[in-house]
This record gives C-alpha cells, structure tokens and sequence, in this order.
C-alpha cells in the first residue's frame, strides 16, 4: 500500500505542475476542476466500503483521509518543498499504523464504539475546503491531526485499572501479620497448649464427634504425642532398677516405630488415612497409659498394678477404636485394630513388668 | 448528481481535459484493488493461526491422555510410594483366619492351594511381631517363675534385652530362610516364587504363638515335650507343603529334609534361650 500511494503522488505532483504549465493564465477554474475530480472520484470508494465488515471500515476510513491530507498538499507544495512532504508523509503513515495495531489490539466491544465516531468528522472536512477559498484548508489538515492524535489515550486507563487491583490485594496482606508477630510469647504457647488439651479432650474422652476422625482430631498437631511418648519412656526408666537407658531405648522405639507401622499397616490394607493425622491420633491414646505408668510407678504392688493396667489399657483400645475401624475396610477391621491392641498390650506388660 | 453534469459539460468545452480524468481514474483504481486486497489477506491470515492454536493444544492433550493409561497397566508406583506394596496386603479377616487354621493342621499339605493366587505378606509381618513380644514376655515371666520357685526372697529383674534378641532371631530366620531357599531352588532350575515362599515360613510360625503359653509350666520335662511337638509340628507343615509345591525330582528329599531340620533348630533355639 505504501509503494502505491508513494507512486501516485508523483504521478499528481507531474500532472499538477504540467496543468499549471499549460493554464498558468486561468489558475482558479484549474483548481476547481481538479477539486470537481476529486469529489466524483471520493464518493464511490465509500459506499463500496461500506459493505465491507468494522476492519474493513475503519481500513476505508483511514484511506480516505490519506488522500485528503494528500490533495492538500499538491495544492500547497511545489517541486523544491518535496522532500520535507515525504518525511510527513511517512510519519503520517507511522501514526495510522500505530491507529491501526491500536484497533486490532484492543478488545472486541472496544470497536464497535470507534468507527462511527471517525466517519462524521470525515464529510464536513472533505466538503468545507473545496466549497471556500486556499486559506480554509489550514484549519482542517490542523483538525484532522488531532483528531487522529486523539485515539492515542484510550490505552493508558487499562493498565491504571490493573495496578488499582494489586494495590487493593495488596493491602489485604497487610492485615493479619502484625498481630501474630507482635503477640507475646508466653500467649503463643498458651494457644499450643490449649489446643493439645482441647485436641485431647476429643481423642480420650466421649464426645458426639468420636466418629468422625475429621471432625474429632481437625486440628492435629505433632506436641502431644512426642511428649506423651517420651513422658512415658521417662517414667519406666525412672521405674527401671538396672539398665535404665536400655528400657528408655526399648520403649521409645517401641512407640514411634509402632506408630508409624501401624499407620502404615492401615494404608496397605487399602484404607484411606491422613499419615500424620494417625500419628498424633495413636500418640494421644497413649495418655490413659502414661497415667497408669505413673501410679505404678508410686505404688510397688504387683496385683494392684495389673488392675491398673488392665483399666487404663482397655480405656486406650477405646480411644483408638473409631479412628482406625472408620479408616479401612469393615471386611478388615480386625486386621487394622489388631496391631493396635498388640502395642498397647505390649506397652502394658512393660509397665507391669518393669520395676 | 448535478456536479457531475457540470463535469461533463467542462470536459468538453476543453479537449485536453479528457485524458486528466482519465489519469486520475487509474491511478485511482490501484489503491481500491490494494485496500480490497488488504482485508482479504488479513482474512486468511486468521483461520491458519486458529488451526495452528488447536494443533498445538490437542499435541499437548495426547501426552496426558497416555500417561493414566499406562499407570493403571503396571501397579508399581515407585519403590519408596507405600501403595506400591498394597497388592501384598490384599486380604480379609477371613481369609487370615482361615490361613491360620490350616497352618495348625501340618498333615495336609494343602496351604499353596489355599493361598492359590492371593500370596500374601500380612500374616509373615504380624506373626512375626506377635511372636517377637510373646518370647520377650513370657520368656521374662519362665524366669521370674523359676527363680521364685528356686528363691522366693530373692529380687528379680526384668531383662529387657530379650525384646532385642527375639526380635533379632525371629525376624532373621523369618527373611533369610525363604529367601535361602529361593535361590538355592532357582539354582537347581525347579519353580519358585519368593512370595509364596515368605507367605509359607511365615503362617508355620504361627503355631509357636499359642505354644509359648504351656511353655510357662516351671517342668523342664513338659517344656520340651511341648517344644518338640510344636517344633514337629511346624517343620511336618513346612516340609509336606514344598513337596507339594514342587514338582517330583530327585533332590527333594534334600530340600525337605533342609526345610524340616532348619525349622527344628528354631524350635530347640527357643525353648534354650527364652525358656531355659
């Protein structure tokens, strides 16, 4: 397109400065006959234009205006003043590519509203130059540049609009941080100790959520069992006469290596189970055997430490039931739970043992 | 319509006139040819890059299409993923308990064809576990029992160590023994499968779980009365079942004959050291 409409305005400027050889003598029915010419020549490209779809418009549109904006300039120029023309000329090309690339870029209901904003402007000025005098024109070339200046802004409001809603997220951020890191320390501790007891109550004691492991032990943590694992490993070494590191050893690994085997066992037989939930599930029935722990390890009786064991090792099994029989299948039940009874029995003989 | 009568009209007042307008038409006639070209190009332009877009798309779509479809095909999901072991455990309650029932019954030597195509490791990990923490137990308690009957006043304690030692013991033979056995049968060229071999060790164990109990009684002549026959028991049941796993040859005397002494030295073993 270019290359055309480079090759047509030399075609005019020759034709212009033959006509102007020849008439010289007649200069204003010249120009009303090229004016005349011009009109006829205009009118027939806009309505064949006007059946094709927007992008074929807006296409028409800017053509048209390149030929305006070109007639004006034959009328004005002479052979000395055209080099200065072509570097308009390009730059005047630069900004309708610009215009363009603007269009198709932009989203789709964006171009319905443009193309009949351009068209109304484009009849007066192309009717008010021809009908006056040469000093007329100035004023319309002047307008139709800024018309086309004009489009340039649209852009700009979308990315504001974007940067409007990561400041708005932005700021939410900033909310909830400087009340945890600004907190004491010692109420920290009292929110984990409170969940443990809370957490707790839920596993060893009745409650309507015993069923439901997800709603029982929502909020599982890993403090409770460590200490009630080590709590009791203490206790018998405490308890221990000889070889006192030697039972820690044994019932430290008894318990941790017995959790994660049972967990484990439970997700071989095809059940569906939080890994570290069991954990902290497993280490919290350990609590009503830490306190037979520590009553036998106050009293030396063997008969009354047996009776001891036996409650607080059926209170455990109970604990740990609904947990593990909702965790697998109920064709498999027993051979989820079974594991489980063999390491609260064998925690028990120790304490019983032990002495 | 009345300019271009006045057109006309000027156009032949002058006679040079004409060939202006007609330079004027052609030269305007190119442009409209090159804008009408325009929109076409761009047309066509469009379609080729959606196809392309859809190309791409569905060439990313196969791949992952393949991948679910070729996970369910092999069950192994890595060594160190959990749920690639579960095809090992897959049993029921029932299906156990009936294992261990049969594995009491060392005449029969039918336990493969229960087993059939459902070899299973449950049973060789928690008889084994069982076991481990009956010795340890009751192995303390034949101490304490004997040492009250020799001396009441004197103090007995409990010995922890025995926990390791039978976890050791019963642990080693229960996976090394069959594996043994494995490879000494791959090498002779007869059949064998690993897992079977685990899941056969494994259920004869069992029957030294209810043994331990009598093995309490502080008589040393009913204690290895009792060990004996467990012992029998258990090797009878290891040794009838590998006959008829394997096929007739020549040298499965040797192998049962194996089977059954091995077998007899983890009974003496036990009744030594954990209930002396």
């Amino acid at each position: 397109m270019r290359y055309y409409e480079t090759t047509s305005f030399r075609v005019r400027t020759l034709r212009h400065t033959f006509i102007l050889i020849l008439f010289y003598h007649r200069p204003l029915c010249n120009f009303d006959f090229s004016s005349s010419s011009d009109l006829n020549l205009n009118f027939p490209q806009i309505k064949a234009f006007d059946l094709n779809p927007f992008p074929g418009k807006n296409k028409s549109t800017n053509h048209h205006r390149n030929l305006q904006y070109l007639s004006g300039e034959e009328k004005m120029s002479h052979n000395d003043t055209i080099p200065l023309y072509q570097s308009s000329q390009s730059d005047i090309d630069e900004i309708e590519n610009m215009m363009n690339d603007s269009f198709q870029s932009g989203p789709g209901t964006v171009l319905p509203a443009r193309p009949p904003s351009p068209i109304r402007p484009s009849i007066p000025v192309s009717s008010s130059p021809f009908v006056q005098s040469n000093l007329p024109p100035l004023p319309p070339s002047s307008s139709s540049s800024t018309q086309k200046v004009m489009p340039v802004p649209a852009p700009p409001p979308l990315p504001s609009a974007g940067n409007e809603g990561n400041k708005s997220i932005g700021g939410s951020g900033f909310g909830s941080p400087p009340n945890t890191l600004t907190e004491p320390v010692w109420d920290t501790v009292k929110r984990d100790l409170s969940r443990i007891v809370s957490n707790l109550k839920l596993v060893v004691f009745p409650n309507p959520y015993r069923e439901d492991p997800g709603k029982a032990l929502r909020d599982w943590d890993l403090w409770g069992p460590f200490f009630f694992i080590v709590f009791l490993g203490l206790t018998l070494s405490w308890s221990a006469s000889v070889k006192k590191s030697e039972v820690f050893a044994v019932a430290f690994a008894l318990l941790a290596a017995g959790a994660v085997i049972l967990t484990l066992n439970v997700l071989l037989l095809g059940g569906h189970i939080i890994f570290f939930q069991s954990l902290s599930l497993l280490g919290y029935c350990l609590f009503p055997l830490d306190v037979g722990a520590v009553i036998c390890m106050l009293k030396d009786n063997v008969i009354l430490k047996m009776v001891v064991v036996s409650v607080t090792l059926a209170w455990s099994s109970w604990a740990a039931y609904p947990f593990m029989s909702a965790a697998v299948n109920p064709r498999r039940k027993a051979l989820a739970l079974y594991p489980v009874f063999l390491m609260y029995v064998s925690v028990g003989f120790l304490i019983i043992a032990i002495n | 319509m009345d300019e271009s009568f006045a057109n006309l009209q000027s156009s032949h007042l002058l006679g040079s006139v004409p060939a202006v307008i007609s330079d004027d038409k052609r030269s305007t006639n190119v442009p409209i040819a090159s804008v009408n070209e325009g929109p076409s190009a761009s047309m066509q332009i469009f379609p080729p890059n959606l196809g392309n877009n859809t190309k791409g798309y569905q060439t990313l779509e196969s791949p992952t299409v393949e991948g679910p479809a070729q996970q369910p095909s092999n069950n192994w999901k890595g060594f160190f993923n959990v749920y690639s072991y579960t095809q090992y455990f897959d049993v029921d309650t029932d299906v156990v308990l009936n294992r261990l029932m049969s594995s009491l019954y060392p005449t029969s030597g039918d336990f493969f064809n229960k087993i059939d195509a459902n070899p299973d490791l449950y049973g060789l990990v928690w008889i084994c576990t069982t076991l481990v923490f009956v010795l340890a137990s009751l192995g303390n308690c034949a101490t304490y029992l004997v040492k009250k009957r020799t001396d009441s006043n004197a103090p007995w304690i409990f010995d922890v160590n025995y926990m390791n030692l039978a976890a050791s013991i019963i642990y080693g033979y229960a996976i090394i023994v069959p594996l043994g056995f494995y490879f000494a049968l791959r090498y002779m060229g007869s059949k064998a499968d690993l897992l079977r071999f685990w899941c056969l060790w494994g259920y004869s164990l069992f029957i030294f779980v209810p043994t331990s109990l009598p093995l309490l009684i502080p008589v040393e002549f009913l204690r290895w009365v009792i060990i004996l026959l467990a012992g029998s028991a258990s090797s009878c049941f290891v040794a009838l079942n590998l006959r008829s796993y394997l096929e007739t040859n020549n040298d499965i005397t040797v192998v049962m004959a194996a089977a059954f002494g091995l077998q007899m030295v983890l009974s003496i073993f036990i009744k030594v050291w954990f209930f002396p």
